[in-house]
């Protein structure tokens, strides 16, 4: 009777020590497991993107807003391996890009074999329940998607950028790709700069569902609110932008020029109204063009600024009181020698004892020359740099470079002469109309904006004109805007300027370095100038490179320059002030 | 007799008790068929918002595509506007009106 006894206490004591075992297994080590998948059950986690912030011109026109887009993905489980193969075929047509899906014949086939190929190496990856086979589908082609009737396929909202005003401003704005993380990411121009106000915030909500998969009330509910990108309103006037697009098109292809860009600024708040740049890319597609475009040549090429130059080392000049518009050249009878250089003039006519103002009227560079020993090495380089020559102006687009100044001791004699008619130093063109915008303004030195508001949902914040430093005295302003005047009234642009007008301007030719010397074909040409001269409303730089109609300035950037002058006059209102 | 007479408070004890509980039971099915009620509401309204963003969303992109600069453009000259091609200024004749009236 004991042993019976002693046997059921054996085999009640070993299954309950069982029962304890499992439930340890259960509650301890299972229990994380356990609490989530109960989680789960009952709360359901939504993740919400934050819509990216759009980006509006001066008239609060969206240049870039966003449309609505689908993100198409399959549950491999739901789809049976023998029907694979089949739905692959119905499904790539429609997952081909916009521009591929009009090719046609044998081009066609090979990119949808590719398609095939591509989906099918997706569905062999083992152990996945989840796949995302493509972004940013549009609603036309998710309805086409549906009408296949796939079981195991389904689609999660996103969004893509939309531009009404298709590629207008492209280098300006720039374009939101994947970054290696795959998510949305600003690149270049704008949306490289601003990319953080931009993005927004990703928000969260955590709410208990009952069986029906409804929202319970009074349940837990936890909600990390998402914050959507701020705006950011643009001092771009759209119209000017078109104005400059239309009219740098026209120019490149009646100069038959390489590559071109147009600045306007309002010269007394460093306001950019337009920035056209071509050739130029679609944002939307910008994966279909070369690499090489994506940077915006205004802020990010350099280039020996030429006879434009000239004008800043003239004010330097008049600011330091070592000549007047009055003085006359001592040296301009013929070309100079310069150690083992020979300086000439553009045309090799020679000016003797020309006046300061003759001297930017002709585009002289022995006139030049003489200036620039009156000024001497220490306050030409004090100058250039007061000027922002060989800094970043600090305007708000991402891939703006400069091109530092040598050293002030590796400046030798010929430098000097040279520097002063824009050769052996490089520029960008935003440097360039930046600096002569302090002579428009009245001498001072501003930093370029377009933005002008970032609008948040809670806040905006207004970008107020940034001055960097008085560079000029306003006597001096205004006798150099008198006699860039007369440069463009006596120059050898004088032909195309619209009558009655007070336009300040100077023309540039620039040979193209290449590799240690200059080639003998190639130039830039360029023109800075603004209007009307007594209260500039506008600064305009043209730039263009290689102009193969004739390789001077005062033939190609001067009369572009002109007729997009003329059009501000109109669009701004302004009449001429002489008849 | 007198035993089941001794204890008419613990009688109305047990049904008030018992009272209390069947409301409370009623309570409950009734608030939680109110709660599972709202809960459909409440995603209805949620769908009916995302609805309603969707469609203004899809009307800004409209009034976008219908403002660009390129489409005005289109439009102007299909009801036959075209580019001025000369300019006249009457700035100028305006300041001889003003000097005559003096």
């Amino acid at each position: 009777m004991k042993d019976r006894i002693f046997a059921l206490f054996i085999i009640f004591s070993l299954a309950s020590f069982l029962l304890v075992i499992r439930l340890f297994y259960w509650q301890v080590i299972k229990a994380a497991e356990l609490t989530a998948l109960a989680t789960n059950q009952r709360e359901s986690v939504i993740k919400i993107l934050p819509s990216r912030g759009k980006i509006l011109t001066s008239d609060n026109f969206p240049l870039v807003s966003n449309q609505k887009a689908f993100l198409l993905f399959a549950n491999p489980l739901k789809i049976p391996s023998e029907k694979r193969e089949k739905i692959f075929e119905e499904l790539s047509p429609l997952l081909l890009e916009e521009r591929e899906a009009t090719f046609s014949g044998e081009e066609r086939e090979e990119i949808l074999k590719k398609e095939i190929k591509k989906l099918k190496e997706l569905f062999d990856i083992p152990n996945k329940v989840w796949l995302p086979l493509k972004h940013k589908i549009s609603l036309e082609k998710k309805l086409e998607i549906e009408k296949l009737a796939i079981d195991g396929l389904g689609f999660e909202e996103e969004e893509v950028r939309f531009y009404p005003e298709a590629s207008m401003a492209a280098h300006l704005l720039g374009f939101v790709g994947a970054n290696l993380t795959g998510e949305a990411t600003g690149y270049f121009g704008l949306e490289g700069y601003y990319d953080l106000e931009l993005k927004g915030k990703k928000g969260v909500i955590i709410e208990e569902k009952d069986a029906g998969n409804f929202p319970i009330i009074g349940g837990f509910f936890n909600q990390e609110k998402v914050k959507n990108g701020k705006d950011l309103v643009l001092h771009l006037d759209r119209s000017i932008q078109l104005i400059a697009e239309q009219e740098l098109k026209k120019g490149i292809n009646k100069y038959g020029a390489k590559s071109g860009y147009i600045i306007i600024m309002e010269p007394f708040s460093g306001a950019i109204l337009a920035l056209a740049s071509f050739p130029a890319y679609h944002p939307a597609e910008f994966l279909n063009y070369e690499e090489t475009l994506y940077k915006n040549p205004a802020i990010a090429e350099l280039y020996e600024p030429g006879s434009t130059f000239k004008i800043l080392v003239m004010a330097a000049a008049l600011n330091e009181a070592v000549i007047t518009p009055q003085t006359r050249c001592e040296i301009c009878e013929g070309p100079y020698k310069i150690d083992k250089y020979l300086i000439k003039t553009w045309n090799e006519k020679y000016y003797p004892d020309q006046t300061m103002v003759e001297v930017l009227e002709h585009s002289d560079n022995v006139g030049m020359v003489f200036v620039s020993q009156k000024l001497g090495k220490g306050k030409l380089i004090d100058y250039l740099k007061r000027f922002g020559i060989g800094e970043k102006t600090g305007i708000d687009l991402q891939e703006e470079v400069a091109f530092p100044l040598k050293e002030p001791e590796d400046w030798n004699e010929v430098d000097l002469a040279t520097a002063s008619f824009g050769q052996g130093l490089a520029v960008t063109g935003i440097q360039m109309a930046r600096a002569v915008a302090a002579i428009a303004n009245g001498g001072n030195l501003l930093e370029p904006h377009l933005v002008h508001k970032i609008v948040g949902e809670d806040k905006t914040l207004e970008v107020k004109p940034k001055t960097i430093r008085k560079v000029l005295k306003e006597k001096t302003t205004q006798e150099l805007k008198q006699m860039m005047m007369s440069a463009v009234d006596n120059g050898e642009a004088k032909w195309a300027k619209p009558k009655g007008y007070k336009i300040a301007g100077k023309t540039g030719t620039a040979q193209v370095p290449v590799a240690g010397h200059y080639d003998k074909e190639k130039t830039i040409a360029s023109f800075v100038g603004f209007a009307p001269v007594d209260q500039p409303k506008f600064l305009v730089l043209v730039y263009l490179r290689e102009p193969t109609s004739s390789p001077w300035a005062s033939e190609t950037a001067a009369p572009l320059f002109f007729n997009v002058v003329r059009r501000l006059f109109l669009y701004l209102d302004l009449s001429p002030e002489e008849p | 007799m007198k035993e089941k007479n001794k204890n008419p408070k613990s009688t109305k004890l047990t049904f008030i008790f018992i009272l209390l509980m069947v409301i409370l039971a009623i309570l409950q099915i009734v608030f939680a068929n109110q709660e599972a009620n709202a809960g459909r509401t409440l995603q209805r309204l949620e769908q009916e918002i995302a609805h309603l963003e969707t469609e203004n969303k899809l009307l800004e992109i409209t009034i976008a595509s219908q403002g660009s600069l390129e489409s005005l453009k289109e439009k102007a000259e299909k009801l036959g506007f075209n580019q001025g091609q000369s300019i006249l200024n009457l700035s100028k004749q305006k300041e001889v009106v003003l000097n005559f009236q003096r």
